[in-house]
């Protein structure tokens, strides 16, 4: 069960335009809106009952879904080696080459004398090295490329279900399974498209109204990434009561708890995986460049402002939680979508692969999109900073002919294009709100000032 | 008052002769190679393993070191150059890799032997000079070799080791070492020549202190050794004749009256022709060596100078068979970032030999295991796995430990066995970089120890010399160790100019996270229809101004006008006018 408030069907025009473009897609029988009132002030609908209706993703998808399987499969025949020597594209968290590594030391025992060469975690290991072989080429690819279709199934399901439109859920659909990013994060064999997946299930269950299962999942995303945790509060926007709240209490705990425990059994009976992983997290002991913000700052920040800059920025990815649950309190999926948006630009060690996930849910925020500024300037600027990356580092490592300041600075604008469509956004989203607020002071020239 | 000095100096030197000892003989020989080596070995021993308060020959800060920190075992080597062993045969022992060797063996508590070894390292970086600070924590590892001098009983002992593969060797470093010994001055020491040792092709310089035990009584046992190989000559009769001075530049000069024997052994060539008259040949593993005691050389007749004439004149063009074991160690890899560590063993001889192969990579270097390969060409160039044993890991701590390889190897007969790693360098922080950063950073060398002795014909262990006699068998305790050469990794560097400037971008990176999320949280959106502010007449005119400004800047960058000439253009305009 969704709840919206009910300003939201009201008041503008476009809006109620796109309203009735959902009615014409959507199919099912019941079309008619059942308004509810409960003992809130608020109107609220159930979007499942609205728009519900038959959505076969495999169905409608297939297509897509073999075009992304071959361009997968291509990709991983042709630019596996070229994309896993690439920075930007892999991190020692998620890394095959340091999978194999864990996965030999594990073999032959000496896990316990490995020192920092394993960052994963011990049922990663474990995973790899007794259900699915690590050496085995083809097994890993037919891993990947289904877990990414898994993904693509999830986010389109859950899209289906928040937005009740089978077109977006298609578009959420094609948006992960053709995004090139996830291609890319696919080819190279990464850790991520297993993360991706853990975070699909967490939105899906959060669209599917079950607090429970949603904040489980969570749960065990926040035991493999960590940064995950600020999660939590989208699903308690989502599920504002309390008994909803206490559910989601015990299912995240019961996946941290569960999962922990597992991983402290199989590590042996220790916590050395947890220093391994989370410290190397907060202590940025790897300054290897990624397509985050922070490397280059933490290989040439003075000595003695190291430890105080490591706080503040680990402060800061936990830092908007807040403001942004106060903001959005009245639209959950925005509220995902934007946190999703800040764990892939402020966590430590992002890779590409990572922000596909957020950006097949920006479809979900279609009604925003005409009130976007920057949409076309962000679109070009990631793209050319993706395809700028690989030739940077080249002329930085390989020849020589450039510094670390060209990576960097390529690093730098695609994160901050990235935080440009938080800004957008987010701008969007209020002015959406003023014009549903006071729809007869809005014209074609009306500014609008934050005050 | 005479007389009592006169008893105690008497009594001191009585006690010190029955128990302290101090042995000093040099070992000069003809390699393979026609290179010559001389080896000197300066052994001192204790009166038991309690050293102290009285130090008569032992050294005083070594005695003190080991008091102070539980160490039973402690060995230093400085080496310069590289030793070819295929070329010149198994190198000397003790031997090192270029550069320093510190390893030491503790007894006691174990949780306090990282203290100490740091304080050890500390000590010994004061007396020697030397720059081996750098060694703790990053570059030391506990050693899995086994423990080299007796012990009493059995002691649980824990060792650290460190190598430090740049370390330049100079006087500063040797004034030092000279001093551990009785006699600073005189004896063979004074052929200790610091222009002639640094203007070698390879040199070596330490020391090595471990318990020694014999019918219930136990001492320690401190060996100095110094290692210097010449180059041939290339004069224009092209003979290798020599002298103690030619080595050297300078004779013997006096007797060293605190050792019990002072010695010069001449390894005797086959194509020896003539040479000073010895006091003895003895025989020592099917070798021949002259002896010449030191007050011997320093008679009338000699005037502290040996010589020994060959028949023949050095033949350049000889091409030497490859011998023994020799291992090497190259880099590949197209890019600063990753690569691949080549380890190249051959096995010269006709029979297979097991031997330990050692590895220390800095934390720096991410190796990745599972490229790990081990390959042998065998004498008929095809490639066979070779047998590999008793496999030994711990791997990099981030600044606190080195990787640490070891395994056992079984090299085929006539192969040529290749051990690799695919690796990724770390990128560091900028104070972690050295100086000149562009220069990279160095590997130590990879380590070879041999289970069986390939034999030199030299007595390779002080022990054999000891007696004297015509010891015809002689075992040397220590393993031969053959090194490979250290290697120089480039280094991928940041721009070290940018410290500021990347505080500020990123500082502002993030910022414009928290400015897009704050305002929206705390105030509201409010639409006006008025005309805002931004577009009032004022605003206009500066930016009509700034407009201008960049017309006028565009303008002068096409005329190629600089802004000094601009601001002269300026002034010359103002001053006019005034």
């Amino acid at each position: 069960m969704l709840r919206r408030r009910g300003t939201r069907n009201t008041g503008h025009e476009e809006q109620s335009e796109l309203e009735t473009t959902y009615y014409a897609d959507a199919e099912g029988p019941n079309l008619t809106e059942t308004l509810q009132s409960e003992n809130e002030t608020d109107e609220i609908y159930d979007a499942t009952q609205t728009f519900g209706g038959p959505y076969s993703f495999f169905g409608r998808n297939c297509s897509y879904i073999a075009i992304a399987i071959l361009c997968r499969v291509a990709a991983v025949l042709l630019f596996h080696n070229f994309l896993i020597s690439q920075p930007e594209w892999t991190s020692p968290l998620v890394s095959i080459k340091n999978l194999r590594d864990g996965v030999i030391l594990e073999r032959e025992s000496l896990t316990s004398a490995a020192g920092n060469l394993i960052r994963m975690l011990p049922s990663v290991i474990f995973f790899f090295n007794k259900v699915i072989d690590v050496s085995s080429f083809p097994l890993l690819i037919i891993f990947h490329i289904f877990f990414d279709i898994v993904t693509a199934y999830l986010l389109s399901k859950a899209a289906f279900k928040i937005q009740g439109d089978s077109t977006v859920a298609q578009i959420v659909a094609k948006c992960f399974l053709l995004n090139p990013l996830a291609i890319g994060s696919c080819a190279c064999l990464n850790l991520t498209t297993f993360h991706n997946a853990l975070l699909a299930t967490v939105v899906y269950f959060f669209a599917q109204g079950s607090a429970m299962l949603s904040s489980f999942f969570l749960g065990l995303a926040t035991v493999s990434q960590m940064f995950p945790v600020t999660l939590i509060a989208s699903i308690w926007i989502q599920f504002s009561d309390w008994k909803q709240i206490i559910k989601s209490i015990i299912g995240f705990t019961a996946g941290v708890s569960l999962y922990l425990g597992i991983n402290y059994v199989l590590s042996g009976n220790t916590w050395g995986f947890a220093s391994n992983i989370y410290g190397f997290m907060v202590n940025y002991e790897d300054l290897k460049p990624n397509c985050g913000l922070f490397w280059y700052f933490y290989s040439q920040v003075f000595e003695h402002f190291r430890t105080f800059y490591e706080y503040v920025f680990l402060a800061n990815s936990f830092l908007y939680v807040l403001p942004l649950t106060l903001a959005l309190r009245s639209d959950p999926v925005l509220h995902l979508t934007l946190s999703l948006l800040l764990l892939v630009t402020l966590s430590p060690y992002p890779t590409l692969g990572d922000a596909a996930i957020y950006m097949a849910l920006l479809p979900l925020q279609q009604r925003h999109f005409k009130s976007l500024r920057y949409s076309l300037l962000i679109a070009c600027t990631i793209t050319t900073c993706v395809c700028l990356m690989p030739i940077m580092w080249h002329m930085w490592v390989v020849s020589g002919s450039g510094n670390a300041n060209f990576y960097f600075a390529v690093t730098l604008i695609y994160n901050v294009a990235q935080l440009y469509i938080l800004l957008d956004l987010l701008m969007a989203y209020f002015r959406a709100e003023v014009t549903e607020v006071i729809p007869e002071e809005i014209t074609e020239g009306t500014n609008f000032v934050l005050h | 008052m005479f007389w009592k000095i006169l008893l105690l100096t008497l009594f001191g030197g009585i006690l010190a002769s029955n128990e302290e000892s101090y042995v000093e003989e040099l070992l000069i020989s003809r390699l393979p190679s026609d290179h010559h080596l001389a080896q000197f070995r300066f052994i001192i021993t204790s009166r038991s393993l309690e050293l102290g308060p009285n130090y008569e020959l032992f050294p005083r800060v070594l005695g003190q070191l080991l008091q102070a920190h539980g160490i039973q075992e402690l060995e230093y080597i400085a080496t310069q150059g590289v030793w070819h062993s295929d070329h010149y045969g198994p190198p000397p022992q003790p031997a090192s890799s270029t550069g320093a060797f510190l390893s030491a063996k503790f007894d006691g508590p174990s949780n306090t032997v990282d203290d100490r070894w740091l304080s050890v390292v500390n000590s010994l970086n004061g007396a020697f000079c030397a720059s081996l600070l750098s060694m703790v924590p990053a570059e030391t590892y506990k050693q899995k070799n086994e423990r080299k001098g007796d012990y009493p009983k059995a002691k649980k002992l824990f060792s650290r080791a460190g190598t430090l593969p740049r370390e330049a060797l100079c006087t500063e470093n040797l004034t030092p070492w000279r001093k551990l010994l009785p006699c600073k001055q005189n004896g063979l020491i004074s052929l200790l020549n610091p222009h002639k040792l640094y203007g070698s092709l390879f040199h070596s310089m330490g020391f090595h202190i471990h318990p020694e035990c014999k019918d219930n009584s136990c001492w320690y046992r401190l060996e100095l050794s110094a290692i210097v190989l010449f180059d041939v000559p290339i004069s224009e009769n092209r003979r290798l004749d020599w002298s103690l001075k030619s080595f050297f530049d300078r004779p013997i000069s006096g007797v060293c009256n605190a050792a019990t024997r002072s010695t010069v052994l001449v390894h005797q060539h086959e194509e020896q022709a003539d040479s000073d008259k010895p006091a003895d040949v003895i025989t020592i593993n099917g070798q021949q060596f002259a002896v010449y005691p030191t007050e011997q050389i320093l008679g009338e007749k000699t005037e502290g100078n040996i010589f020994v004439r060959y028949t023949k004149s050095v033949d350049l063009h000889k091409k030497n068979p490859p011998r023994a074991l020799s291992i090497s160690s190259t880099l590949g890899g197209k890019d600063t970032f990753s690569g691949l560590l080549l380890t190249t063993i051959k096995n010269n001889e006709n029979e297979k030999h097991t031997v330990v192969y050692e590895q220390v990579l800095p934390w720096w270097v991410r190796f990745h295991y599972h490229t790990k390969q081990v390959l042998c060409h065998d004498s008929k160039q095809e490639i066979v796995k070779p047998y590999v044993a008793n496999r030994v890991f711990s791997g990099a701590i981030d600044r606190k430990r080195p990787a640490y390889i070891q395994m056992e190897i079984e090299l085929p007969a006539n192969s040529k066995c290749i051990v690799s790693y695919n690796f990724e360098r770390a990128f560091l922080r900028m104070a972690e970089y050295p100086p000149d950063a562009n220069h990279g950073l160095y590997i130590p060398a990879a380590t070879i120890t041999l289970m069986k002795r390939i034999s030199t014909g030299l007595p390779e262990d002080s022990r054999c010399t000891e007696r004297l006699g015509n010891s015809s068998e002689c075992e040397p305790r220590a393993k031969q160790m053959v090194f490979s050469n250290v290697l120089l990794v480039p280094m991928p560097v940041p721009d070290f100019s940018m410290p500021f400037n990347v505080i500020c971008l990123v500082g502002t990176a993030v910022s414009l996270c928290f400015g897009a999320v704050h305002p929206f949280s705390t105030r509201i959106l409010v639409p006006i229809n008025e005309k805002l502010p931004g577009q009032s007449i004022w605003r206009t005119i500066f930016r009509g101004i700034l407009l201008v400004l960049m017309a006028g800047a565009c303008y002068m960058e096409y005329n190629n006008i600089s802004l000094n000439a601009l601001r002269r253009e300026i002034e010359k305009l103002l001053s006019f006018q005034f």
